[in-house]
């Protein structure tokens, strides 16, 4: 199988010119298949996009070639890239008049990700798979906290796109992983898209960036909870929650002070993460997103064998009954910020409904001054608090005969983690009152303080 | 298979004690919906429905196609015995002691409904397939005004549901299919669920029963507009939408001249250029009838093959040849989009029409939102200033709120209705008031400065259900 090539950079960036000037961008795609969302592939919809794309575009022979793994004849494929060098790069192969892509080319907001194939339906080939952004990469993305910083690390960097994001606030960002073939990639997407400040290291862990400190990690670990099945993107060869364990234990070390870290993880015990943060001198923020039963969880993860009755009932058999034997009775996914702060640290756990695309970002900066602000036992009814200006209250009621009823009162937040809070219509009134101005103390008594201290926490209210 | 009342009844019995319902199954194995799940999902259901008999046991007969074991059949079937069951036809008793059922059974609502089986990802096999309780089926049961009527019609009745669920608000129900292996499924159903009310009559839609007039007709026809002829319960084999146009037309004539109503689902074909309901509005035209026109959604010719031939998507082969071969239909038609939804027609109306967007799917009190729809033809435009309008119990105002700096600002008011027919009118802050002060007791006259300007909008309200007379 011929592999990527990353030593010719003037090739990548003409491809990527090439591939911009053609329109191959999410929107492009979107329109060319005239769809009203971003493009999710499913490999049995292949007959049905074919004849989504416009006939004789462009655009139509570079999603054939390195979205849906169709083969294009090669007069086609030169009306769309240059093939020649498409194949010198390794992301095409020439069999007589056609050509067939070799890599999966994604374009993910601005950027474009070279990774290698994907489909749905079944499991990767090889043990050194490297895979394109999927959700988790993009929850990991929209936590990310994008303040600028001197120097960022992204351990295990896969097809690279956490460093690649990094790279636009960090003079200096440090990508490492423990498979060559992902660092061949990562190198690949900096040069395609234009990041020179991306340094990549080949080793396991925290290895290649022994003794040396960050402003900002970011880490999307092999966090499976299963039995191993030898995947170097999913199994660490020792248990998922384990292996986060260790991960966010040894953070610390590599962070300066202020410095944050943003890590997905699993655990299969109630706030078990408190434990791996205690005595590493960071605040944490645990984010629960979802919560898997063992069978849940089994068929969750195997679903590429659904077009297999036998293999995926025995696939959930050997998962159920592993985690049987490991004493496992659920497993939580989510995701873990951690700041390294010198002083008396502080927890939060909050359970947003799912993992989310949008940017929050300004949220957990929220969350962190608010645990701050709360960290250092203020008198709350001294204090001057205001409803945060990004607050939503959705509001559904009826009218009725002597005035109206409120059926529901939800608050929400613009973009952010998506918390929700159901408010009665005394706490809608205190949010009216809350502008800033005034001390708690001049709007509501002692016995408001457990829900104002709750809208406090979750990002509803800040201190003025 | 035979209706035996003395066999049936006794199996009611068993699924009622096991609480065999839809709710019951959501709850316990978290199974959406009464249809087969996804075929390919069955080793993960089967460990989800671990041991809990008899409730499992049921589950596995009817709804997944398994065999069970002789002795937990009987125990989850008691007080009907195998033997009966099998020599009516529902069960077969295989060598070694394993007994399968040849019928799926649906638990909908309170009822059950049996029909052929039928998997996700493939296809049916014989033509004369009767297709079990589908997601457009469900959405008329819910459309159908549920008033007490003397009599009532169910034209091309498949396996039944509209004639059980209309059964039970009308002492007389004629159940018309062309296809009697369907009648054969209705009369099992209307026994299995103790109803002694319907009539089966086989023949093409209106044949059985020309000449007769009903209060209610409703109908779930072979709309799909392709080039198929392959399965009765799907294609009508005639071209476009030719077929449901001549339905349209032909169910006034059996509609009780004192305000008969009749529902059908269709799809149809319109252009981008005019609007939607413009077919509809000719098939219509002249019909002596008040008509609703509903539409859930309109798709291109690629969309809408890949729609119903997305049970294909596992055979690409045939996949592939099913999108060319209905493209190039459409194609040869110059169809550009395919509409998808209800009319509903009522008799001695002044023939008004209303038409109305409805994009979700309805619930359970569409059936009264749909009288009310039709309700509002008699609400003439100019009496409409001066009319006594209020809010009908279930509204729900949604407001969207701003809060900054002390202000709650309303940044959007959508006032909708909630239980049935998913409509909903974007509402300013003047339209708002307005709502208000005609809920309190004014008329638009009094309330409205510039009465004329604001008729418009006041209609459109009216015609959506979302103002009622008041009283």
């Amino acid at each position: 199988m011929t592999e990527l090539r990353v030593d010719d950079e003037a090739a990548i960036v003409e491809l990527r010119r090439g591939l911009d000037a053609a329109g191959y961008t999410v929107e492009g795609i979107q329109r060319a298949l005239g769809l009203d969302g971003p493009f999710a592939r499913e490999t049995a919809e292949i007959p049905y996009y074919l004849r989504l794309l416009p006939p004789g575009e462009a655009i139509s022979a570079l999603v054939k070639l390195f979205l849906l793994d169709v083969p294009v004849p090669r007069a086609e494929a030169e009306e769309a890239l240059a093939v020649d060098r498409a194949e010198r790069l390794g992301l095409v192969e020439i069999e007589a008049d056609d050509v067939r892509g070799l890599v999966d080319l994604v374009p993910r907001e601005e950027l474009l990700v070279a990774s290698d194939r994907f489909r749905d339906d079944r499991l990767p080939e090889r043990p050194d798979h490297v895979y394109g952004p999927t959700p988790p990469t993009r929850a990991l993305a929209s936590l990310t906290v994008r303040r600028p910083v001197s120097r960022a690390l992204d351990l295990g960097t896969g097809s690279g796109t956490q460093a690649i994001l990094a790279a636009a606030h960090a003079e200096r960002v440090v990508g490492t992983d423990v498979n060559p073939r992902a660092l061949r990639f990562a190198r690949f997407n900096a040069v395609a898209n234009g990041v020179s400040n991306l340094d990549l290291r080949e080793g396991d862990l925290f290895e290649p960036v022994e003794g040396e400190r960050f402003d900002l990690v970011v880490c999307n670990p092999p966090y499976l909870v299963a039995p191993s099945e030898g995947y170097a993107f999913r199994d660490s060869g020792v248990r998922g929650d384990q292996f986060c364990a260790e991960l966010v234990r040894r953070v610390p070390e590599h962070l300066t002070e202020g410095g944050l870290a943003h890590l997905l993880v699993s655990w299969t015990q109630a706030d078990e993460p408190r434990r791996w943060v205690e005595g590493g001198g960071c605040d944490a923020i645990l984010l629960r997103y979802l919560t898997f039963s063992p069978l849940g969880h089994a068929a969750q993860w195997n679903r590429h064998l659904l077009g297999d009755p036998d293999a995926y009932g025995a696939a959930l058999d050997r998962w159920t009954e592993w985690y049987r034997e490991q004493g496992i009775g659920e497993i939580v996914w989510g995701a873990i910020v951690l700041r390294k702060r010198a002083g008396r640290n502080w927890f939060w756990a909050g359970s947003p409904p799912g993992e989310r695309v949008v940017s929050a970002d300004r949220h957990v900066l929220r969350i962190l001054a608010t645990q701050d602000f709360l960290a250092t036992a203020p008198e709350l009814l001294e204090e001057r608090l205001a409803a945060a200006p990004d607050a939503l209250l959705a509001l559904a009621f009826h009218l009725e005969r002597r005035g109206g009823a409120v059926d529901r009162a939800l608050l929400r937040l613009d973009g952010g983690l998506g918390f929700e809070v159901g408010v009665d219509e005394r706490t809608i009134e205190l949010l009216r009152a809350l502008d800033g101005t005034r001390a708690l103390r001049e709007v509501a008594g002692d016995a408001a303080l457990p829900v104002v201290r709750r809208l406090l926490e979750l990002g509803f209210v800040v201190p003025a | 298979m035979k209706a035996d009342p003395a066999t049936l009844g006794p199996l009611r019995e068993a699924l009622a004690a096991a609480d065999y319902s839809e709710a019951r199954l959501a709850e316990r194995f978290g199974i959406q919906g009464a249809l087969s799940p996804d075929e390919r999902e069955r080793p993960f259901h089967l460990r989800v429905l671990g041991d809990a008999r008899p409730l499992s046991t049921l589950v596995r007969l009817f709804l997944l196609a398994l065999d069970v074991g002789r002795d937990e059949a009987a125990a989850a079937l008691a007080p009907a015995s195998l033997e009966s069951l099998a020599a009516g036809g529902l069960l077969e008793l295989g060598d070694g002691g394993r007994v399968c059922s040849t019928l799926a059974l649906h638990p909908v609502a309170d009822l059950y409904v049996a029909s052929d089986w039928e998997r996700e990802d493939r296809a049916p096999e014989r033509r004369d397939h009767v297709l079990g309780p589908s997601a457009p089926s469900r959405s008329l049961v819910a459309l159908t005004p549920r008033e007490p009527v003397r009599s009532a019609l169910d034209v091309g009745t498949g396996c039944g549901l509209q004639a059980l669920e209309t059964a039970r608000h009308a002492p007389r129900v004629v159940a018309a299919d062309v296809n009697p292996r369907a009648l054969e499924l209705t009369r099992l159903n209307a026994v299995l669920n103790g109803l002694e009310n319907v009539e089966t009559r086989e023949g093409s839609l209106f044949d059985p029963v020309e000449g007769e007039r009903f209060d209610l007709v409703v109908c779930n026809p072979p709309y799909v507009v392709s080039p198929e002829t392959a399965y009765v319960f799907r294609d009508s084999g005639l071209p476009g939408d030719s077929f449901c146009e001549a339905l349209v037309r032909r169910v006034p004539r059996f509609l009780s001249a004192d305000g008969g109503i009749g529902l059908a689902l269709v799809s149809w074909v319109h252009c981008t250029a005019e609007d939607w309901s413009a077919p509809l509005r000719r098939w219509v035209d002249g019909s002596g009838c008040d008509a609703l026109l509903i539409r859930r959604h309109s798709l291109d010719p690629l969309a809408y093959a890949a729609a119903w031939n997305r049970i294909l998507a596992l055979e690409p082969d045939a996949y592939e040849a099913a999108l060319a071969r209905w493209l190039a239909y459409y194609e040869e038609l110059r169809v550009e989009l395919i509409g998808w939804g209800a009319v509903v027609l009522r008799r001695g109306g002044r023939g008004a029409v209303t038409a109305v967007d409805v994009p979700g799917e309805p619930e359970s009190g569409a059936g009264a939102h749909v009288s009310r729809l039709l309700d509002a033809h008699r609400l003439a435009d100019g009496a409409l200033l001066d009319t006594r309008l209020a809010l009908p119990d279930d509204h729900r105002i949604e407001q969207a709120l701003a809060l900054r700096n002390g202000q709650a600002t309303v940044e959007q008011s959508v006032l909708r209705l909630v239980g049935g027919l998913p409509v909903e009118a974007r509402l300013d802050l003047q339209a708002l008031q307005l709502v208000a002060e005609l809920d309190a007791g004014r008329t638009a006259r009094e309330v409205l400065s510039d009465p004329e300007a604001g008729l418009p909008a006041l209609r459109q309200l009216v015609e959506l259900g979302l103002l009622v007379p008041a009283g």
